[in-house]
């Protein structure tokens, strides 16, 4: 396919040198007729710092509300920001933004990867895809040669056996990445995620099925590029200073030696297991002994997995020896799975967790999703909401490994029973009724795997997120972690009741910091776990400041930085508002956090009240100047961020906040 | 353009690599001030398609590469500064290791 030699200086626009620090292009694609162009980063880079903050704005302007997620008039955007593909700790990111199939509001999710450096040196900032391929296709990005390509071979090929073909087809076994997606995604499946390479996943909001309704399997990237930065000195003195804090954080030295998943014990005597679809959140002691996970690995892993300018590298390649699953190797994974897996579904056994990462990896699948809809129909069954003449003869019982690998598939494909559970446990429920609703653990139709009743900040950063769910939006982790420092906790986030996980005084401030912080991370290309998020001494808004002002030349202080985030959190807030009916009653923990106090464990007996709830919720609101009824911005809130277009375009559908 | 495979460069396994590539970007920072994994003195791949990684060190200016100096100037390579702290000292090992290594060798260690 001809290349159309769109010259931006033919435009009189910004150029590439002009701008520091970002690639300095966005790629543009239409599938439906394959054409593709190229724009200027520099349109948003300075209002909405990129990655995922432009893409937002983006989304935002170009998705109009009737659009529904695999529309063809959809956007899918992936995007890196201006610190990745630098050495600024954490700087590897990238971030898939689109409708989410899920709530059919926000949709953003995002990896550290590879392709995110490989995508950035072959000079875009961005891919803008839209419009939808007759056939199934792979786009191809060496440099500036860009190739839509026939994946008509590739269709019905796992993400594994499609990054291998890829990389087979265009000769280069090293530098090429592919982000894929799997039959889950090619079929539709509501939870369907994208995979890049063999590992890392952007999981939550079905970006998977979007990519799939644009019959795009693959985009492979290869790139030669430089990215400079406007200091080189200045930029490199602030990475060193800020390298210094993660050898001291106790938490960095845990995650070196086991990786994420060595949390495992903390979350035994915090209440932090959603043990059989959350009926308990403590295992029971030999459940618990079964799943050593130092134990596994010791026994299991091959070598540690870091990502580019990761200063503690948590990700781990194991093979699996002995068992059912002898013979895998594959990538190791975080605590999730290891909740999901062994504790919501309550397989005891390690090597499960292992199976099924692996496994939805394959079959591109959120891991939150399978986990989600079939522990759901475990309680079901467990409770006679549901049988084998509804499931097609399976026995659907807790900890029944080969059930949940064949309801796996049966997902993925979208066969039988399957079909109704690759929808997510909050449609399943729908479809199903029989009051089993009140099984399905959700937030906004999004499957959940956070434990809400003991940690009011977390669940609060879970309930109030705006792509449903999820505890990397502005979930706090502070509140389970028996040491942290209080006095640097209290500089920073400015309450001191940040590991006291049962109050709700100064947790909607909490969340409100880290909604900001992920928007940040999420925009310039930093991985949550190298920030405040995980240890308050790791960089916060001053520190990425410094980092994002040495880059790019732009002067750019923390208030400058918090008020961007604020705008991006209210530019996802509209498209929600906008597009859906979601509001307060939607910002709600399920029912049985509301109602059921723990049954065992060191917090047993809590839970939260709805009064409490409903006075944090207006604590919240008040706090981002949201109408405490409706939880919709109000024009005070937007015009002073100036985003009086916003305001104006909920004003004219009567869903502007009032004050 | 010269061929990059006659270039005197000297690549050894290394089991505990994390694979994170770090080590390209900050050597290619210290030779020309940017990121560009392309023209570094040092590059991990995978090894003979197992899980583990190989290290390659260039030791002559050609094509695009720049031969390592053991980063001249500085206090420390700055590989090793970058490297996360599960492989640095098997790091520091190889890049003494390199300097007197035999050229196109493939040594054992």
């Amino acid at each position: 396919m001809a290349f159309p030699n769109y010259s931006l200086e033919r435009e009189g626009e910004m150029t590439k040198r002009d701008i520091y620090s970002y690639a300095g292009m966005i790629l543009r694609v239409n599938l439906g007729d394959g054409s593709f162009i190229y724009e200027p980063t520099a349109k948003y880079a300075r209002e909405w710092l990129g990655g995922s903050g432009t893409a937002q704005w983006i989304l935002y302007n170009e998705v109009k509300p009737w659009v529904a997620p695999y529309d063809p008039a959809n956007r899918l955007i992936f995007s890196v920001g201006p610190l990745t593909g630098t050495l600024a700790p954490g700087g590897s990111r990238m971030s898939g933004d689109s409708i989410n199939a899920m709530t059919n509001g926000v949709g953003s999710s995002n990896i550290d990867s590879f392709f995110a450096g490989q995508l950035k040196a072959a000079g875009f900032d961005h891919i803008i895809l839209q419009g939808r391929a007759r056939k199934p296709v792979y786009l191809w990005i060496d440099d500036d040669h860009i190739e839509i390509k026939d994946a008509s071979h590739l269709w019905g090929l796992t993400t594994w056996e499609t990054a291998d073909a890829i990389r087979a087809e265009l000769g280069d076994e090293k530098e090429i990445f592919t982000i894929s997606i799997g039959p889950a995604g090619e079929n539709l499946v509501r939870g369907s995620c994208i995979i890049q390479h063999k590992g890392r996943a952007m999981g939550r909001c079905g970006l998977g099925g979007v990519m799939g309704s644009k019959n795009l399997k693959a985009v492979a990237v290869r790139g030669s590029g430089a990215i400079e930065v406007a200091d080189p000195n200045r930029f490199m003195e602030a990475v060193l200073k800020m390298k210094e804090s993660y050898p001291k954080s106790k938490t960095a030295i845990l995650y070196e030696k086991l990786g994420i998943p060595g949390i495992t014990p903390g979350k035994q005597e915090q209440c932090g297991f959603p043990y059989k679809n959350f009926q308990d959140l403590t295992l029971p002691e030999d459940h618990y002994e079964a799943i050593n996970y130092e134990k596994f690995v010791n026994k299991y892993q091959v070598r540690v997995q870091g990502y580019p300018a990761c200063p503690m590298p948590c990700s781990r390649h194991f093979r699996i020896s002995d068992g059912n699953y002898a013979g895998l190797e594959t990538e190791g994974f975080w605590f999730e799975q290891f909740a999901n897996f062994c504790g919501k579904l309550a397989v005891a056994d390690t090597r499960f967790a292992a199976k099924m990462n692996a496994y939805c990896n394959q079959l591109g699948l959120d891991i939150d999703l399978p986990s989600g809809s079939i522990a759901w129909a475990m309680e079901c069954f467990q409770r006679g909401l549901l049988t084998q003449e509804d499931t097609g003869g399976i026995k659907i019982e807790w900890g029944d490994a080969n059930a949940v690998l064949e309801l796996t598939r049966m997902i993925a494909y979208r066969e039988g029973f399957g079909a109704i559970l690759a929808e997510g446990c909050a449609k399943a429920a729908e479809i199903l009724g029989r009051g089993s609703d009140y099984y399905a653990m959700h937030v906004k139709g999004q499957d959940l795997y956070e434990v809400m009743r003991p940690a009011i900040a977390w669940a609060l950063g879970s309930c109030v997120s705006t792509r449903g769910g999820g505890h990397t939006t502005g979930a706090p982790v502070s509140e389970t972690i028996a040491a942290i420092d209080q006095e640097k906790a209290f500089e920073v986030l400015g309450v001191r009741t940040a590991n006291d996980p049962l109050v709700y005084e100064g947790k909607a401030q909490m969340v409100s910091y880290f909604e900001g912080l992920h928007r940040l991370g999420n925009a310039l290309g930093i991985c949550h776990f190298t920030t405040s998020w995980l240890d308050i001494a790791f960089q916060g808004f001053p520190e990425m400041a410094e980092l994002y002002s040495a880059a790019t030349g732009w002067e750019t202080s923390a208030e400058d930085l918090k008020r961007a985030t604020k705008k991006i959190f209210n530019v996802e807030k509209a498209f929600n508002v906008r597009r859906t009916n979601l509001g307060r009653k939607d910002d709600y923990p399920p029912p049985r956090v509301l109602n059921e106090p723990i049954p065992s464990g060191k917090y047993a007996g809590f839970h939260p009240t709805r009064e409490n709830w409903d006075k944090l919720l207006d604590e919240y609101y008040e706090m981002n100047r949201w109408d405490k009824k409706t939880s919709f911005p109000t024009r005070e809130c937007l015009e002073d961020l100036n985003l009086k277009q916003i305001a104006d375009d909920l004003e004219k559908i009567g869903k502007l906040g009032r004050s | 353009m010269e061929n990059i495979d006659l270039i005197d460069k000297v690549t050894y396994e290394a089991e505990t690599c994390t694979g994170c590539r770090s080590c390209e970007l900050a050597c290619s920072f210290h030779h020309a001030k940017h990121f560009q994994r392309g023209i570094s003195s040092i590059m991990i791949t995978p090894f003979k398609n197992s899980l583990n990684n190989a290290i390659t060190f260039y030791r002559e200016s050609a094509a695009n590469r720049i031969a390592c100096d053991m980063c001249k100037g500085l206090e420390k390579p700055i590989c090793l500064i970058f490297c996360p702290a599960t492989f640095r000292e098997e790091l520091e090992k190889l890049l003494k290791a390199h300097l007197s290594a035999p050229r196109d060798g493939v040594p054992q260690l």
